[in-house]
């Protein structure tokens, strides 16, 4: 393939990447954030998956067998740890605004500059070097798909510093865009993740391209494997102490996943939403399995191929498609090797810039008087520069190392020596995390001393190895002490070197670590730390953040700020803490401690901690804390946040409390209007009777000399109109002791039954004589129910009443009584004139007839149905009706039939 | 419901490392055949897709509702 077609097609990759990264920041402005996404999330984890995996891992597969599987086992079982541990980190990440995993280290131990320091320069020290053998990957591939025999040649170097300045620009463009290091990075995630789904691809592709195109799947490669003695041996793992190195493999890969400056970047820095490491959980693990599952084919496929070819196995993946002249598959294999490595480069090197500039750039600047009083809104400027030129440098680095020293060392292990180096990080963020007592001391000696033991058991043998040093001593020990022999330190022999290194620097580091954190006093400072950190979600609440004490100045605060966040930006976060926290804020005067506190959390964003530290007290004047003080302060934000959540659940109850209060007083004025309605229309009602009453005995009583028989028939009106006039008084009383619920049921145990037939007896006799034709449907048994059987009955005679009073001559009137397991129902039917659809609800209301005057208007007091409603209420049972107009009508009531003592007397209870 | 997700978890990772390492590991690092797999690799997938399907399990199905009544209570 040419040259040029290559080199199109990966600047045409590069272009994509941009627009990819334009394009999310570019959504970002809309207000849509394209990488608060759980799959984005998962997908920028895979950022884990370089070269090294790409190619790498058919290399290793050739040799060992299966335990390349080892550094993606590993992150599985950690993946289980993802909610104990790394959800954890990242709530005291978000709390104290750290931006890399060196100022999480020295944020813990007191905001420790020295402690950031040595953390960022074992950072650089041991990933500088995997960079470097991710430029190599892109170097060699390029090479094979050129097929240019022999790599490092002028014009090919050249190349590789193309794709290095490319990436430089890359990453400074959408890396550095706010001096705000804890802001996040849209477009560079999405980039990433973009690449992890491009990665997944292509491997899979060639994978299926191996097992089904040039063999016949699994099985058939695996058969032909079984016969050739160099791949069968590889079908199990052998060698000494395999299990160990089995072991081994797994515990560095699962402290990598965490803590390689690349993953802390993608996992804890850029993580936008803890509740997205839900599906990461499972999510990075499929993706781990998916990509691995080819891996063995192609490698066993690639020997079987290539069996007496000086093929370098790291290169089957593309190998074999160019082999089998497949030009645009080798393209795509190519440009997921180089999405491997180009992400890996761009997070990896986003996380070392913001350390050196951070850790090492900074701390020493602002230690430097002149540049401490020269310091004025430039310095974001500063700060940017200092982070783009770290970016320019350090890719620089990797490009010398992978031109001028990488040709000394095989590469094949720098990954996993880099993923010793990071380990050694574990024990003081572990640590730090659950056990207060650790200090600084301890975690800078640990960290110290396992870096020396890593760099003695690891570095320099393949320092000797590339004879840049007498190899003497890898061999006999220095000064011949053989005891001393960097690969089987103190005797130990027998292990692979990674294995022997992870034991012998992790048992000096944990031993220092302990050691060191017990014996030794620990500062204010890092007891507050050590309290927050360990203890988070009991701080985890805004305004508990105070532990400074001293004299410090609003405008020399503020100027601090300003210079570094801007004007408006430094005046709004002022002001929106101070709104939040009820602090009132002169700017003319002394800053509360918490504004200095903030101040100093927000600088830490944008400077790392230690730097922030040292900037804060220069315009400031600290006093010293004694131990006392600090768990005073500790103990009294803690009574403040219990404070909090008290009064947060008062207000919640009061709250509550209000809304009850608003229903009842809506109930009471609804109650009150039908009071009025209810007086209105009983008044109303009276008055008709009286009426006639006065005029009758007015007529009376103006004429003396009536006749005996006219007087006769206008008492008896009278006599009439005041009987009727007393039922309804009764009856109003009768309800209004219902509603208050004065009236007290009278629960016996009777037979409905009995009740119905009796009732049905005295009524048939007036139907006969009103030619009306009343039957009744009953069940054969006893129907026992326990309630008030005078109130029963008065709803059956009303209801029966009635029907009579509806149903004209030759109707029908047809009553049922029905046992429903838990109720009795009793239906009266009829033939009467029917009810409109409208009133079926209305009927019921008190005096439903009184407020209708335009519906014609039947005998009766208009109470009878409201009073039969009530009773059955009070039973606990329904009424209703089903009719329609000149169709009769059907009026059904059903009564629980609980036994006796039981939900009826509550109901009772509570109705009174 | 958190913490018992959080035990779970801790749990989980136990599980998956003891069944990944010695001496689990050593009952299938033998050169035998399940058809022409290698007993090792097929212990090994079988194995992680394991682990995968109970990191979905925890992660994602919440627990039954009678569990979670039992919780309040």
């Amino acid at each position: 393939m040419s040259n040029s077609i290559i080199i199109i097609c990966s600047l045409l990759y590069l272009l994509l990447l941009f627009g990819v990264a334009y394009y999310a920041e570019h959504q970002l402005k809309k207000g849509k954030s394209i990488i608060n996404n759980a799959y984005v999330y998962a997908l920028s984890l895979c950022v884990y998956c370089t070269a090294w995996t790409y190619y790498g891992s058919v290399g290793r597969a050739t040799t060992n067998g299966i335990s390349f599987l080892t550094i993606y086992i590993g992150p599985t079982i950690m993946a289980a740890l993802f909610f104990p541990v790394l959800r954890k980190i990242i709530r005291i990440t978000k709390a104290q605004r750290i931006n890399s995993i060196a100022d999480f280290i020295s944020t813990r131990y007191g905001k420790n500059a020295s402690l950031a320091a040595v953390v960022s320069v074992f950072c650089i020290i041991g990933v500088l070097p995997y960079i470097a053998l991710q430029l190599k990957a892109i170097a060699i591939s390029f090479d094979i798909l050129t097929k240019n025999a022999i790599s490092g040649n002028n014009f090919f170097s050249d190349n590789t510093l193309y794709f290095t300045v490319f990436l430089a620009v890359f990453i400074i463009i959408f890396g550095t865009r706010s001096v705000d290091a804890t802001e996040k990075h849209e477009g560079l995630v999405a980039a990433v993740a973009f690449e992890s789904v491009i990665k997944l691809v292509a491997f899979l592709v060639a994978g299926v391209f191996v097992t089904y195109g040039i063999f016949n799947g699994f099985n058939d490669i695996f058969l032909k494997a079984n016969q050739i003695d160099e791949l069968k041996k590889l079908f199990t793992l052998s060698g000494e102490n395999v299990n160990a190195g089995w072991f081994s493999g797994i515990l560095l890969s699962m402290m990598a996943v965490l803590f390689l400056p690349r993953q802390f970047q993608v996992g804890v820095i850029e993580n936008v939403n803890e509740e997205h490491l839900k599906k990461a959980v499972w999510l990075f693990p499929i993706y781990l399995f998916v990509i691995n599952i080819f891996v063995i084919p192609i490698a066993f496929g690639g020997k079987l191929v290539f069996q007496n070819m000086p093929i370098d196995a790291d290169t089957f993946v593309l190998a074999l498609p160019l082999h089998f002249n497949k030009p645009l598959l080798s393209m795509l294999v190519f440009l997921g090797g180089f999405s491997a490595a180009t992400s890996m480069i761009i997070v990896e090197t986003i996380a070392l810039s913001t350390m050196v500039s951070n850790n090492l750039v900074m701390p020493f600047l602002f230690r430097q008087q002149n540049f401490k009083t020269s310091i004025d809104k430039s310095i974001r400027r500063t700060i940017l520069y200092i982070r783009r030129f770290s970016i320019i440098l350090i890719l620089l680095f990797a490009y010398l190392y992978d031109q001028y020293v990488a040709q000394y060392f095989s590469l094949v292990s720098i990954g996993l020596i880099s993923f010793a180096g990071v380990a050694q990080f574990a024990p003081a963020i572990i640590g730090g995390i659950y056990w207060k007592t650790a200090s600084k001391n301890g975690a800078l000696v640990g960290i110290i001393v396992g870096f020396f033991i890593w760099f003695y058991t690891l570095i320099l043998p393949s320092i000797a190895q590339a004879h840049l040093i007498n190899e003497s001593i890898i061999s006999n020990g220095p000064f011949n002490i053989w005891w001393l022999k960097p690969q089987s330190l103190f005797g130990l022999e027998g292990f692979d070197s990674i294995t022997h290194a992870l034991f012998w620097s992790m048992f000096f580091n944990c031993t220092a670590y302990f050691v060191f954190s017990v014996y030794s006093k620990l500062i204010p400072q890092e007891v507050y730390q050590a309290e927050i950190f360990v203890d988070i979600d009991k701080y985890n609440s805004p305004g508990s953040d105070s532990i400074w004490r001293g004299t410090a100045y609003m405008p020399d605060l503020f100027s601090l700020l300003e210079n570094f966040l801007g004007k408006e930006r430094a005046n709004n976060l002022i002001q929106n803490y101070a709104h939040r926290h009820k602090i009132a804020i002169d700017f003319g005067s002394k800053a509360d401690p918490r504004i200095v506190s903030f101040s100093e959390k927000i600088l830490a964003g944008v400077i790392g901690s230690a730097s922030a530290r040292i900037m804060v007290s220069s315009v400031t004047k600290e006093e010293e804390l004694s131990l006392n003080e600090v768990f005073k302060i500790l103990h009294e934000s803690q009574q403040m946040i219990e404070l909090n959540k008290e009064l947060r659940k008062k207000s919640i109850e009061l709250t509550k409390a209000t809304e009850q209060l608003r229903e009842a007083n809506l109930q009471l004025k609804t109650m009150d209007e039908l009071k009025d309605e209810f007086l209105y229309t009983v008044t109303h009602e009276l008055r008709t009777p009286l009426t006639s009453i006065r005029s009758l005995t007015e007529i009376v009583h103006d004429n003396p000399d009536l006749e005996d028989e006219e007087r006769e028939k206008f008492l008896g009106a009278v006599v009439k109109e005041t009987e009727r006039l007393s039922h309804l008084i009764t009856k109003v009383l009768n309800l209004e002791k219902y509603e208050s619920g004065k009236q007290k049921l009278n629960l016996t145990s009777f037979d409905m039954n009995l009740l119905v037939k009796d009732l049905y007896t005295s009524y048939k006799l007036v139907a006969n004589e009103k030619a009306i034709n009343l039957t009744i449907t009953q069940p054969n048994s006893m129907l026992l129910l326990h309630a008030d059987k005078d109130l029963v009955q008065q709803v059956l005679v009303n209801l029966i009443s009635n029907a009579m009073k509806f149903t004209p001559e030759q109707g029908k009137i047809h009553i049922v009584i029905s046992d429903l397991q838990n109720e009795i129902q009793v239906s009266i039917i009829d033939t009467g004139k029917g009810i409109a659809k409208e009133l079926h609800e209305l009927i019921f209301d008190k005096f439903f007839q009184a407020k209708n005057q335009t519906i014609k208007k039947p005998v009766g007091t208009g109470l009878g149905l409201a009073i039969c409603k009530k009773i059955i209420e009070m039973h606990g049972g329904k009424i209703w009706v089903e009719s329609e107009i000149e169709k009769g009508a059907c009026f059904t009531f059903t009564i629980p039939n609980f036994e006796p003592g039981n939900t009826l007397i509550e109901h009772n209870e509570s109705s009174i | 419901m958190v913490n018992n997700r959080k035990q779970k978890n801790i749990i989980l990772s136990i599980i998956m490392l003891l069944a990944f390492c010695y001496p689990i590991f050593t009952i299938f690092n033998k050169p035998k055949f399940v058809g022409n797999i290698p007993l090792l690799y097929l212990y090994v997938v079988i194995a992680w897709l394991l682990a995968i399907i109970l990191l979905v399990v925890s992660s994602e199905i919440k627990p039954s509702k009678k569990l979670q009544k039992g919780k309040d209570e």
